[in-house]
């Protein structure tokens, strides 16, 4: 039989903090730093596409047992090297001058119904957003989990009819050098390209997010429009998309193209393959403080049941 | 006159120890003020910035002998080169703080393992095995000891050490090596000098 044994100096039940009490108490410091957030961005915050919102939660994909990342890291520590390769800039540089809205989507390529229309009005076309709660996970070995408003990217599929040699989905960011300080140099051949298989594209996990915690996307977070996969490292889920394309081969992606033998095309989050320089068996949880410590990193990031059926055949040593 | 005044100030060890106590300081005070791109990820945070540190003042240490040649006559440049030790050893203490910093970012024995077959990691790791010998053979007693011929041919390894986190750093990033250039690019251009004045004597006396 399992006796719990008391810690010296461990509290008993009855005086842990009730639920109702600290979920007040979360929510009133989230609202605080939205409106500290909100301030510091000049109103940023709401210029991003405003079509569907509110967005209700889709209960499949409510997180359950997952612990959200708090808001403020989410906007805080971003990954945009449009805006600077460190994880500060963003949050400043992508409010200073660069517009969001009005925003335009060209969907072309190998599809029966090319088209380009505004951000809203995809949203609107698409039947609206949901809320789904995901793992994130990035290639840098951290990860955070994060309710993102959007719509299934395979709703846009249905809308563009592809044609049946359209094998590949390629999707490619703005380019605006003159807004943009990340852009006007760099090794990076902007603008940021990335790609997913027509039936990576189709499987119903792969969302086009237009916000997170219920709001439109800040700017940081890749305003109006950003994909979504959450079993790939977080390179993949491309921000501020102007143009998804139906293409015949495998597009080039922006990473695949600096450093080929570090960042692959399929990009799936996988612990038994480690990066070159790093260890993929385990993450940093955002926000877990200095002695946090690392949770072991899942297959597919925890999504296997809905994505390993997609790489059967493949050798995911060879294409990671 | 302010030039005399300003080689009393650098002379003096005070500013540098104000130097070294504020940047060990620093990103704790960032952590416990709350910023969150500190707090986001803190032991990445702490690692990457004791590693910039140390790189700092490593190469710090090694712009030294090149500035005092090409500047012999400077008040300033004398001045500092009496920091000679004290900076080199700081290179080291940033060094321990950025391996403690490491282990808690990979979560001790079990994760380094992990990460020890990398290049990326060992080349850091040897880096900071050549600057512990350097520390330690700069206490007093041992450099004594080891006479000064002996000692200056050891401590050139510091020039190997250089090397080793030129790689280690250049590898850090991820898209290119820009920031390992802005450190050592400097300090090739004052070695190139160094090289070129040192050299001019005695192709004239020959």
């Amino acid at each position: 039989m399992h006796i719990p044994r008391k810690r010296p100096g461990s509290l008993p039940e009855s005086a842990a903090t009730p639920e109702s009490v600290f979920v007040n108490r979360r929510r009133f410091l989230r609202n605080l730093g939205l409106g500290l957030a909100g301030a510091a961005a000049g109103g940023a915050l709401l210029r991003a596409a405003t079509g569907g919102f509110p967005s209700a939660r889709n209960p499949a994909f409510a997180g359950e047992g997952l612990q959200l990342t708090p808001f403020e890291l989410v906007t805080s520590y971003n990954n945009f090297y449009e805006f600077g390769t460190d994880k500060e800039s963003p949050r400043t540089r992508a409010n200073q001058g660069w517009k969001t809205e009005p925003w335009t989507v060209e969907i072309a390529g190998l599809c029966a119904n090319p088209m380009t229309l505004d951000v809203n009005d995809l949203i609107k076309r698409a039947g609206g957003i949901e809320e789904r709660v995901y793992r994130f996970r990035c290639v840098e070995a951290w990860s955070m989990v994060v309710p993102w408003s959007g719509f299934e990217l395979s709703k846009l599929i249905a809308l563009a009819e592809p044609k049946a040699e359209a094998k590949f989905v390629k999707f490619v960011t703005f380019l605006d050098p003159k807004n943009v300080p990340g852009q006007r140099g760099g090794s990076i051949d902007w603008p940021y390209v990335e790609g997913l298989t027509i039936e990576e594209a189709r499987n119903p996990l792969a969302l086009l997010a237009t916000g997170l915690y219920g709001k439109p996307m800040p700017n940081q977070n890749g305003a109006p429009i950003r994909l979504i996969v959450p079993w790939k490292y977080g390179f993949k889920s491309i921000k501020s998309i102007v143009r998804i394309e139906f293409v015949s081969k495998m597009p080039l992606n922006t990473w695949r193209d600096l450093q080929s033998e570090e960042y692959g095309f399929y990009a799936n989050v996988n612990p038994k393959v480690d990066h070159p320089r790093w260890s993929q068996a385990s993450e940093r949880v955002i926000g877990a403080g200095v002695f946090g410590g690392r949770q072991p990193t899942l297959m597919f990031n925890g999504y296997e049941a809905e994505v390993a059926h997609l790489y059967k055949d493949l050798d995911l040593r060879r294409w990671y | 006159m302010t030039r005399p005044w300003a080689e009393r100030i650098l002379g003096g060890k005070l500013w540098l120890w104000v130097l070294i106590v504020a940047l060990a300081a620093y990103p704790w005070l960032r952590l416990l003020s709350g910023d969150p791109f500190a707090s986001a990820n803190p032991a990445q945070y702490l690692l990457d910035h004791a590693g910039t540190v140390a790189t700092a003042f490593l190469v710090a240490v090694l712009s030294l002998t090149p500035l005092r040649v090409l500047f012999p006559a400077s008040g300033l440049v004398r001045s500092l080169n009496r920091h000679r030790r004290l900076v080199g050893v700081t290179a080291f203490g940033f060094a321990v703080l950025h391996l403690g910093y490491f282990w808690l970012h990979v979560d001790g024995w079990a994760g380094a393992m992990k990460e020890i077959d990398k290049p990326f990691i060992w080349s850091g790791l040897a880096a900071w095995m050549v600057l512990a010998v350097l520390a330690i053979t700069s206490l007093n007693a041992i450099v004594r000891a080891m006479g000064a011929r002996g000692w200056k041919r050891l401590h050139r390894a510091a020039y190997f050490a250089a090397a080793l986190a030129f790689y280690h750093q250049a590898a850090q990033q991820k898209e290119g090596y820009s920031e390992a250039l802005w450190f050592f690019a400097p300090l090739a251009v004052l070695e190139i000098a160094r090289i070129v004045r040192q050299r001019r004597p005695t192709r004239q006396m020959s």
